[in-house]
């Protein structure tokens, strides 16, 4: 993959893999100069198999999830990349005509190739070129009556196809398109499998002029010039579908091949597009643009306007950038000439200059950009490979962050059994530490036991990642079902060493922290085994803590002379150096947290605050938010100091400001999102990423407040369960010693909040798309039946002569032509592509289609504003997908973009003015007014597509193309709606001539439905891996809690508990912590599905905000029974201590 | 003539692997009457705990017989040796061995709620059993936030808040200085002139042997 994070793969590889290096390089150097720690740390992991396999098992995880989501992605990118290689076999690039004609395909004449082969001639980067047709045409097979509605039809040039690319049958004979007689052709093993025709048979081909029978002179393997995928194609000689079509001595397409196979070829891609862009633009016309670009001011407002889409579209903004540049420096060259030949270059150039106000220069501009090409250059195999790229690191993208919540717990995995560990030795670390083993000593024989478990956690989590990543593509393939689209599992090593590193470092920082933590025992109380607690330090003088600070205001060159001096020790003091850019902040914020001793608040209110004004003025919503968190942290943290000012209790002092500092961070998450826009305006979307960072920083509040307030808990806890005496005693033991270590109860709670937390987000937003099942007329627009056909074979006539209109209610047409929409006064004046609907009336009385917003202006309902569609032609609705979404895994959504409507606005909207113009053509635009939006759910079977739609009655398109547009959409409601299915298959049949390509809409609902639910369960399963880390942690827990309490089991058996009552006390106990963690994810996972609804529902009008009760269920027995599963054998073991045995333990 | 609640015949107990064993009771005979105090004294392994433990029932034997009340304890399986100790007997300690997550008055009707006593009376009991030891002040404190002797005193009240027959006793005041050790003897005679409960006490001290009805003399797992 090309980027992984953000960042670029093999680079991130290549540092990861240093790093892992040098985490070994100090562990062996450390190793070498003290082994003796090594054996010591290390000792216990042979010693005590199962519990090292738990550990190993529950750090795992990380580099699992790391491993999985880099798999996934890999899978799709050479997926992707395979169909894209397979389905252009030897094209590089396609050159295609100038793109005026609004639909059908579109021909230019034969010399045009002979123009082109004429200037490739020397060219050494270009092996071969192909002038072809290529169409889609219904065929059948009459003798069985089989149809394909949308046969890809190709028409080759014998005296070039032989020499580009080698034809083969089925039996692997190589075959020429020069030996096919007029009557006969070549199929592909896709259409031999649809219309089960072999060698020898007939096949039927439906032009404009009539029905034409070919013989199948044999059956070619897929792939290439015979199509890829498993795609039906049928190969004709160029001259017979010349012929055929009446299009003698035209072409639709010119391939060109690229020198070389594979990665050599596509090397050359960029050089070759670049050549041809460049040859073939009319370089006179060029020269003119070049001079009036030059003019005004212009290179600077194009360099303005490449800062402005920076954010939005890389690439675009990348060309203005290299326009402005050649502009500026009188450079008329190449790449120029490239620059301006792409159209949508040329749209962002009007625009500029229209917004600032250089009419007269767009004019110009405008007329001779349509003569400074005649034909396109296609980079075809480039761009399919750029999209396998932007998928795959969607899907990663999307895979991690899903992840990212168990990556998450795993962490506190490690760090809840490094805090077991060290409770655990505490006596026999502390006997160390007394004869003599320093502070440091004690960190690097955690590191040393922890890099071992990390160094095997690592390995397992990869090699299991790349299996559970092969087993989700299993399911994904099924999930999918395309015909053409077949996922083939891979895995690069780029990704195993990513997977591999991360997992390890990752692990390796939490043991080090970790490690570091555990060293800071108090030597008696450790030795005494009383208690986990560690040293208060006396403390530092001011004068001391001003001078570290000062010190590390320049800390690079601070470890450089303590590398020097080796006061701190000469590796530790390297490797902080090395790591400068990290520690260098972390030592500054360190020091003055310390400076400000009990007044850190100050510290923290300050840089909070900064972030939070800085996100108000710059209108980033991550600044704000981040800033507004901290900053209600801080108010905690003051109002904390305030109390230990006035009350004496700690304890009570604690719960005052753990209350606040949990309850203000939690009440600062939980707010909607657009509750700060009345006061501050809107602010820019957070980045995926931030979902995460939220959903830990809500939930580590929850766990905050709640760990603060466990005598509030315990007394609750204790009246309710009063009322079973039965159990009163096993409970209140259950209870109190989990609620006694808050900080391990609290990382146990925090580790089964954050899963369960993304799950019941998942469970209630799946919920919403049930409103497509209750009211499917949403999304069908109360039609049944939706038939497209080809462009090029209109039905003469009206439809309903050739129906038995007795069958339907209403048969309703319309037309799609592609159109330029700019937005008259708005900020968005570029030219975009979108595309005009023209609706017969029909269609516009009778659609159920609702409006996400309208002027009211227009009529009271979203009926009303459909019937004045057909009153004034001028008006028209929008899609959904004129608004912006900021999608951030996509590729850049290049379509027409309002500024008048954000996501969440409210349903009333004022009506605005766009002008639209006819696609590549320079005739006056027409104005229209967009009075409404349609809601985002009619777009699936709309017209298929997420880009800008607008939506007329019949007559604007032709006023706008200036031509007759004919009607290739039909809408059919049926009077008997049980025989939608059949019928979507007679209308085929019967406009078979025509390429009908007829569906039921509900059956094709219902199949949408299913692949996003299977698809949501699937990020649900993903997600819910982290539960198994949490199980894990209370089998850890329950582990240390029988060997800890020995003692207590002891007296509680002596004081008449039986066995099963102290089994079912850590049954009971494990049950409570995973119950205490279900409960906050529940209730976090609530109000953050909550806020999201609420931003939902303002665009999908009767969504209903319900909590699945059937899953949660489902959700809390699981756990809960997972957990009593990881803590039973523990428990057990407790229950068969024989009491006079724990008495006597120490 | 008063009733013989503890006695043992022949007892019998082995420690060890099946290499090496240790013969940590040999045969002994005892029997203690009602109301009694009776010392156990000896040498540091002279199986002085492991008597107590295994005439309470909190650890098994090899051979002999142990009679609680008249009835064989052999006779008991494990949930009933649990409500014996539940309901007939009280347990002190030298280490306290309070539950360190459970304030004063939690620890001292937790015995009630073992035996099927409601919340509200469990709580009335150990308050009275806490007055009784005069820390009715210190109920909501943990037993990390008390004194050595104010902990003793509160394992003294859980030992006797169910009222037993038979309180077993191993090294109370052992962790004690002087001063608290008398305070808790005298506690501990006052409770049995009161209640005529039996106390049977494992000790080293001979400040505690004194105070004692009757001193059962150990060495070498043997009565001497």
């Amino acid at each position: 993959m090309a980027k992984v994070f953000g960042l670029p793969a093999t680079e991130l590889a290549i540092a990861m893999t240093i790093l892992s290096v040098l985490i070994f390089s100090v562990f062996a150097i450390g190793a070498s100069r003290r082994f003796i720690l090594v054996k010591m740390g290390t000792r216990n992991i042979p010693r005590r198999k199962g519990q090292s396999s738990l550990i190993v098992i529950g750090l795992m995880l990380s580099s699992a999830i790391i491993a999985t989501s880099l798999g996934i992605g890999d899978t799709v990118r050479y997926s992707v990349r395979s169909v894209a290689l397979d389905f252009l076999g030897p094209t590089d690039e396609i050159i295609e005509g100038p793109g005026r004609q609004l639909f059908g395909e579109e021909y230019f004449d034969y010399s045009e190739f002979e123009r082109v082969e004429q200037l490739t001639q020397n060219n050494s980067d270009i092996d071969g070129l192909l002038p072809l047709i290529e169409i889609n045409l219904p065929a059948s097979n009459d003798d069985l009556e089989l149809a394909e509605s949308n046969m890809r039809v190709r028409g080759l040039d014998g005296g070039y196809s032989d020499n580009f690319y080698e034809l083969k049958t089925l039996q692997g004979a190589i075959v020429s398109i020069n030996s096919l007689a007029t009557h006969e052709t070549y199929i592909n093993a896709g259409t031999s499998e649809v219309l089960k025709i072999n060698k020898g048979g007939n096949i039927s081909v439906y032009t404009p002029s009539g029905k034409t029978e070919f013989t199948v002179s044999d059956v070619l393997q897929n792939g290439g010039l015979a199509g890829g995928g498993r795609n039906p194609y049928v190969l004709l000689r160029l001259d017979s579908l010349q012929r055929l079509l009446n299009k003698e001595d035209k072409i639709t397409n010119i391939l060109v091949s690229n020198k070389g196979v594979g990665e050599k070829s596509l090397s050359l891609s960029k050089e070759v597009t670049k050549f041809l862009r460049t040859e073939l633009t009319n370089e006179p016309v060029a020269t003119e643009i070049f001079d009036i670009l030059q003019g005004n001011g212009i290179p600077g407002l194009l360099s303005e306007e490449s800062k402005t889409v920076r954010q939005t579209d890389k690439e675009i903004s990348n060309t203005l950038k290299r326009l402005s540049e050649n502009l500026n420096s009188d450079n008329f060259n190449d790449d120029f000439i490239k620059d301006i030949s792409d159209y949508p270059t040329q749209l962002m150039i009007l625009g500029v200059l229209d917004k600032s106000g250089l009419h007269e220069d767009a004019g110009k501009i405008s007329t001779l950009s349509i003569s400074l090409t005649s034909l396109r250059v296609d980079d075809a195999k480039n761009d399919g490979v750029k999209l396998a790229e932007t998928v795959a690191t969607g899907v990663t993208t999307i895979f991690s962050i899903f992840g990212s919540f168990s990556i998450m717990v795993g962490l506190l995995l490690i760090f809840l059994v490094f805090v077991l560990l060290a409770a655990a030795r505490s006596t026999e670390l502390g006997m160390a530490r007394a004869v003599g083993l320093k502070r440091r000593d004690l960190v690097q024989l955690f590191t040393y036991e922890g890099t071992i478990y990390a160094l095997l956690a690592a390995i397992a989590g990869t090699v299991a990642g790349v299996g559970l990543s092969f087993g989700l593509i299993f399911i994904i393939q099924d999930l999918i079902d395309a015909d053409d689209f077949t996922i083939t599992p891979y895995y690069s090593v780029t990704s195993v060493l990513i997977a591999f590193s991360s997992g390890l470092i990752l692990t390796f920082i939490t043991v080090v922290f970790s490690a570091y933590r555990a060293s800071n025992l108090n030597i008696v109380v450790a030795i005494r085994g009383l208690k986990d607690e560690f040293v208060r330090k006396a403390p530092e003088p001011m004068r001391k803590k001003m001078l570290d600070l000062v010190w590390n205001l320049i800390f690079p060159i601070k470890q450089m002379v303590l590398v020097v001096t080796g006061e701190e020790g000469r590796i530790k003091s390297f490797v902080l150096f090395l790591i400068f850019p990290v520690a260098w902040p972390i030592n500054i914020a360190t020091s003055l947290f310390k400076l400000s001793g009990r007044h850190s608040y100050l510290i923290l209110g300050v840089f909070s605050s900064s972030l939070l004004i800085s996100g108000i003025l710059t209108e980033t919503g991550t600044s704000f938010f981040i800033g507004l968190t901290g900053t209600a942290l801080a108010v905690g943290l003051f109002v904390r100091f305030l109390s230990s000012r006035f009350i004496s209790d700690a304890e009570t002092v604690n719960q005052i400001g753990g209350t606040l500092e949990g309850g203000l961070v939690l009440l600062a998450n939980s707010l909607p999102f657009d509750f700060f826009e009345r006061w501050i305006g809107q602010l820019s979307e957070p980045g995926p990423w931030f979902w995460p960072i939220g959903g830990a920083m809500s939930t580590a509040a929850a766990v905050w407040l709640l760990m603060c307030n466990t005598k509030i808990l315990i007394a609750i806890l204790n009246l309710m369960l009063s009322r079973f005496s039965g159990l009163k005693a096993v409970t209140k033991t259950a209870i109190s010693y989990p609620m006694a270590s808050k900080f391990r109860t609290g990382l146990t709670v925090a580790m089964f909040a954050l899963i369960i937390f993304t799950l019941m987000i998942f469970s209630i937003l799946n919920g919403l798309q049930d409103i497509t099942s209750e009211q499917p007329e949403r999304v069908t627009g109360g039609y049944d039946i939706k038939g497209t056909i080809s462009p090029d074979l209109p039905i003469s006539g009206d439809i309903k002569d050739s129906l038995n209109m007795f069958d339907f209610t209403i048969v309703a047409g319309a037309s799609v032509v592609p159109v330029e929409v700019k937005e008259s006064d708005g900020e968005n004046t570029t030219y975009k592509r979108s595309r005009l609907v023209s609706l017969e009336d029909d269609f516009i009385q009778s659609t159920q289609w609702r409006m996400a917003h309208f002027d009211a202006k227009y009529g009271a309902t979203d009926q009303d504003i459909w019937r004045s569609l057909v009153d004034n032609p001028e008006l028209v609705v929008a899609s959904a997908s004129i608004i912006p979404s900021g999608d951030p895994f996509g590729p850049p959504d290049r379509s027409f973009k309002t500024s008048y409507l954000s996501p969440g606005d409210l349903k009333k909207m004022s009506s605005f003015s766009v002008d639209m113009k006819k696609r590549r053509d320079s005739l006056e635009p027409e104005n229209v007014i967009v009075i409404g939006v349609i809601e985002r759910l009619a777009s699936g079977t709309g017209f298929g597509s997420e880009s800008a739609t607008f939506y007329s009655s019949r007559s604007l398109a032709s006023k706008i193309t200036e031509e007759h547009i004919p009607l290739d959409t039909f809408y059919f409601s049926l009077k008997d709606k049980s025989v939608a299915s059949d019928y979507s298959q007679k209308l085929e049949k019967l406009f078979l001539a025509n390429g009908m390509n007829a569906e039921s809409l509900l059956d094709e609902l219902e199949k949408e439905r299913a692949t996003n639910n299977a698809f949501n369960k699937l990020f649900q399963g993903f997600s819910g891996l982290g539960l198994i880390v949490g199980v894990a942690a209370i089998g850890v827990l329950s582990v240390r809690a029988v060997v800890e309490r020995r003692q207590s089991i002891g007296v509680l058996r002596a004081i008449g508990f039986t066995s099963s009552m102290i089994r079912t006390q850590f049954l009971i106990e494990s049950s409570f912590i995973t119950l205490l963690g279900i409960v906050v994810g529940i209730g976090l996972g609530i109000l953050q599905s909550w806020l999201i609804f609420l931003e939902i529902s303002k665009e999908l009008e009767g969504a209903k905000f319900v909590i699945p009760i059937g899953d949660v269920g489902i959700l809390i027995g699981i756990t809960i029974i997972a957990s009593i599963l990881a803590s039973v054998i523990p428990a057990n073991e407790a229950s068969k201590i024989y009491p006079a045995e724990a008495l006597r333990y120490e | 003539m008063p009733e013989i609640v503890i006695s043992s015949e022949n007892l019998h107990k082995f420690y060890g692997t099946r290499d090496q064993k240790v013969h940590a009771l040999r045969g002994l005979n005892i029997s203690i009457e009602e109301g009694e105090i009776v010392g156990v004294m000896g040498p540091s392994g002279c199986g002085k705990t492991t008597l107590l433990n295994c005439l309470s029932g909190l650890d098994s034997i090899d051979d002999g017989n142990i009679l609680i009340q008249g009835k064989p304890l052999t006779d008991l399986n494990d949930d009933q040796l649990s409500e014996l100790r539940a309901k007939k007997m009280g347990f002190v300690f030298q280490t306290y061995n309070l539950l360190p997550v459970l304030t004063a008055v939690e620890n001292v009707e937790l015995p009630l709620l073992v035996s099927g006593f409601s919340g509200k009376q469990a709580r009335i009991r150990a308050l009275e059993k806490l007055s009784e030891v005069e820390l009715e002040d210190w109920q909501h404190h943990l037993p990390g936030e008390l004194s050595g002797g104010q902990t003793q005193r509160v394992t003294l009240a859980r030992a006797l808040v169910n009222d037993p027959a038979i309180v077993w006793a191993d090294e109370p005041t052992g962790n004690l200085d002087s001063e608290n050790e008398k305070l808790i003897m005298d506690l501990l005679t006052q409770l049995n002139k009161e209640n005529n409960q039996t106390f049977v006490i494992v000790t080293h001290s001979d400040y505690v042997g004194g105070r004692t009805n009757r001193i059962i003399q150990m060495k070498d797992g043997e009565v001497v």
